[in-house]
């Protein structure tokens, strides 16, 4: 008999006649899918920076690429950055003073700017997928890691992204829960960041949807 | 399984001589309660959840065939390859196999208990393989040649003045000061992994659940070393035991907003990932090779008994951050991966419980575990089961079971039982000192059997009558 039937086999002895009925999902969320966007948008904000992300917030696509200047200035990190995912928006943006890089990323140091699939309030992750403009390492090798927001992809809970993921299409190969940047507690607790991943995320919610 | 367990007495002893690794357990006791206390009262769904979780568990074991098999079918459908392994030896041999094909020279890997369990990495030396681990915990024992103490924090039982020394010894560079602190320890790890993660050319990973409705794989890190193994090299196994798999995306939900906080104290940890087979047409990198190996190695036979209840654990860890025992001698010395009141039950299961009748013993049966486990899993009536097995098969130690012999006696004659015991009274608060303010009066020290206790604290000292005695009296004087 091969493994795979001994073990199937050796599991239907096992398991007990009679599985229990069905057990469904109850909603154990405090509804929020009823909360006004703006309150989403605001839970999402409050549990990012609690994850140790940074959140900024701007108005408009136009104002991103500024946003994004204003940020790695401040923090001493030069205005060069690679960009994966649906970001061509912000780059029309004229006289922006980013350089946008080509070619293979660095071993470590290099900014990614992303986007994302969707944020969640509840827990503050944004949810990222690889795909044909997307490839899920960049967010990981980069030591600072951008992800643009849109409010309108802020939703309220784990239980309401499954369907979102679902509706998608097929599966992507690799759907990434981000919540905030890379960390460790093995060299002592407060964790301390920067162990694989980023040092630094730094998100970006955008407002209006309009340009 | 291969362990140490026999040898539970004497580590124990050695570990609570211990300074470093009683330094960090005490930071374990300070640290980890609270903030999985503070977490669980900010969610007040947390009882509904709970109990969410443990019907989750245990629908998904009753009908575990046809979840292992609908988990199969979605990963061939993406293009991935499923393998079973009844064994540790044929599990090893499977990824060995995999490695070979794919001409692997260099192994990245991030933390999974069961390749722990299974002595993977020794395997794959054998056969000339670099294995590198990548989860920092799991990389530093992994330099010092010891097994992990915990299992979430791998090398909990290290200073960071013994990591400093580890990687001084390990890494090749110029220095110009000792490494002391843990900033420039962590920029070293990262630099030198780094290197690694590009020229592999086979990423191992655990899992944390298996979702039978997408044929995915959960992978929860706060690293994002996983995604890397799982991402960079060509090839990607998955190594898991059968009972991690979970019905569907909803059900992994579930279980997901408890994990985190159960284990850190977090809503979720800093990478939730979901991986589905391998790179698809239309992406620019990933693996083109996607390999699941399911593991068994004793877990099949547990269903149907009344250990089957541990096979809901999703190793957060929780039990082994409250117990009295565990935070007192560490991981060690368990003498097995699985160590704390989980690795208690799920060690003699898997390994056999001669080699480990230690292992259930060393409990108090206090029940924090079970108060805090996720799952909801009666560890101590499962340690008690195996006491039971032990008794039963006389395989465990001939004084307890005289001991046993002797109360039992005792216990079955109404007379003897109250002139011994009477007797033991009298005597115990002969040699009884007064408490301290005038208080309960206690015993500083007890000879040969008490020496254990008294050692380390103090016995309060009965009042001298029994509860019998009192209670003849105290009808007496009612009557009268």
């Amino acid at each position: 008999m091969s493994a795979r039937a001994e073990i199937l086999a050796q599991v239907r002895r096992g398991v007990s006649l009679g599985a229990p009925a069905e057990i469904g999902i109850a909603a154990t969320q405090r509804q929020p899918a009823a909360l006004p966007r703006a309150d989403l948008v605001a839970r999402f904000m409050t549990q990012a920076a609690a994850g140790s992300a940074t959140v900024a917030r701007v108005a408009t696509v136009g104002e991103v690429a500024d946003a994004i200047a204003v940020y790695l200035e401040t923090a001493g990190l030069p205005l060069q950055v690679f960009v994966s995912g649906k970001t061509e928006g912000f780059l029309q943006t004229p006289g922006h003073r980013l350089r946008i890089a080509e070619g293979p990323m660095r071993a470590d140091g290099d900014t990614v700017v992303t986007d994302c699939l969707a944020a969640v309030a509840e827990e503050g992750v944004v949810v990222l997928c690889s795909g044909a403009l997307h490839a899920p390492e960049k967010s990981f090798l980069a030591a600072t890691h951008i992800v643009l927001v849109r409010a309108e992809q802020v939703v309220a809970s784990l239980d309401a992204l499954w369907p979102l993921l679902r509706s998608a299409g097929p599966l992507p190969r690799m759907i990434n829960l981000i919540r905030g940047p890379s960390r460790t507690a093995d060299l002592g607790v407060p964790s301390r960041v920067g162990a694989h991943g980023p040092l630094r995320v730094r998100i970006i919610l955008v407002d209006g949807s309009q340009q | 399984m291969q362990t140490d367990s026999a040898e539970f007495p004497r580590l124990a002893r050695e570990a609570l001589q211990r300074t470093t690794l009683q330094g960090a357990l005490r930071e374990v006791r300070r640290v980890m309660p609270a903030i999985r206390a503070s977490a669980f009262r900010a969610l007040p769904e947390y009882a509904d959840l709970r109990e969410q979780a443990k019907n989750i568990r245990n629908r998904t074991l009753a009908g575990l065939d046809q979840y292992l098999i609908e988990f199969e079918r979605h990963v061939l459908a993406a293009g991935g390859e499923v393998h079973w392994a009844r064994t540790a030896a044929e599990a090893c041999k499977i990824v060995g196999g995999i490695c070979g094909r794919a001409g692997a020279r260099s192994v990245i890997k991030s933390k999974s208990m069961v390749t722990e369990e299974i002595e993977l990495n020794a395997e794959l030396e054998q056969r000339g393989l670099r294995v590198t681990e990548t989860d920092l915990g799991e990389y530093i024992i992994q330099l010092r040649g010891e097994r992990p103490s915990h299992i979430l924090a791998p090398a909990l039982h290290l200073s960071l003045a013994e990591v400093g020394a580890t990687f001084e010894k390990a890494h090749d560079r110029q220095r110009t000061e000792p490494l002391i602190t843990a900033e420039p320890m962590l920029v070293e790890a990262r630099e030198e992994l780094r290197a690694i993660f590009q020229a592999a050319e086979v990423g191992i990973t655990g899992a944390n659940f298996l979702v039978a409705e997408t044929g995915g794989v959960v992978i929860v890190t706060n690293e994002g070393n996983a995604d890397l193994v799982a991402s960079l090299p060509g090839t990607h196994i998955v190594v898991t035991g059968i009972e991690k798999v979970v019905p569907t995306l909803e059900h992994a939900g579930v279980l997901l907003r408890l994990l985190a906080r159960s284990a850190i104290g977090e809503p979720l940890s800093s990478y939730t990932t979901l991986v589905h087979g391998p790179r698809r047409a239309r992406d620019t990198s990933g693996p083109s090779q996607f390999h699941v190996v399911l593991v068994d190695n004793g877990r099949s036979r547990l269903l149907g008994t009344p250990f089957q209840e541990i096979l809901r654990c999703i190793r957060c860890a929780a039990c082994l951050n409250h117990c009295p025992v565990y935070t007192a001698v560490g991981g060690h010395s368990y003498g097995s991966v699985y160590s704390g009141p989980m690795g208690a039950v799920l060690t003699p299961a898997l390994a056999g419980i001669g080699a480990t009748m230690h292992l259930p013993s060393a409990s108090t049966l206090c029940g924090r575990c079970e108060s805090v486990c996720p799952v909801a899993i009666p560890l101590p009536k499962l340690l008690r089961h195996w006491r039971e097995h032990v008794f039963a098969q006389r395989t465990g130690l001939a004084i307890e079971r005289r001991g046993l012999r002797l109360w039992r006696a005792l216990a079955e004659h109404p007379w003897p039982y109250r002139v011994v015991l009477s007797l033991a009274a009298w005597c115990l608060r002969g040699i009884s000192v007064p408490g301290p303010d005038g208080g309960r009066r206690r015993i500083r020290w007890i000879p040969f059997v008490g020496e254990g206790w008294t050692g380390a604290r103090d016995l309060a000292a009965p009042d001298g009558a029994t509860f019998q005695q009192r209670w003849r009296r105290r009808q007496r004087a009612q009557l009268s």
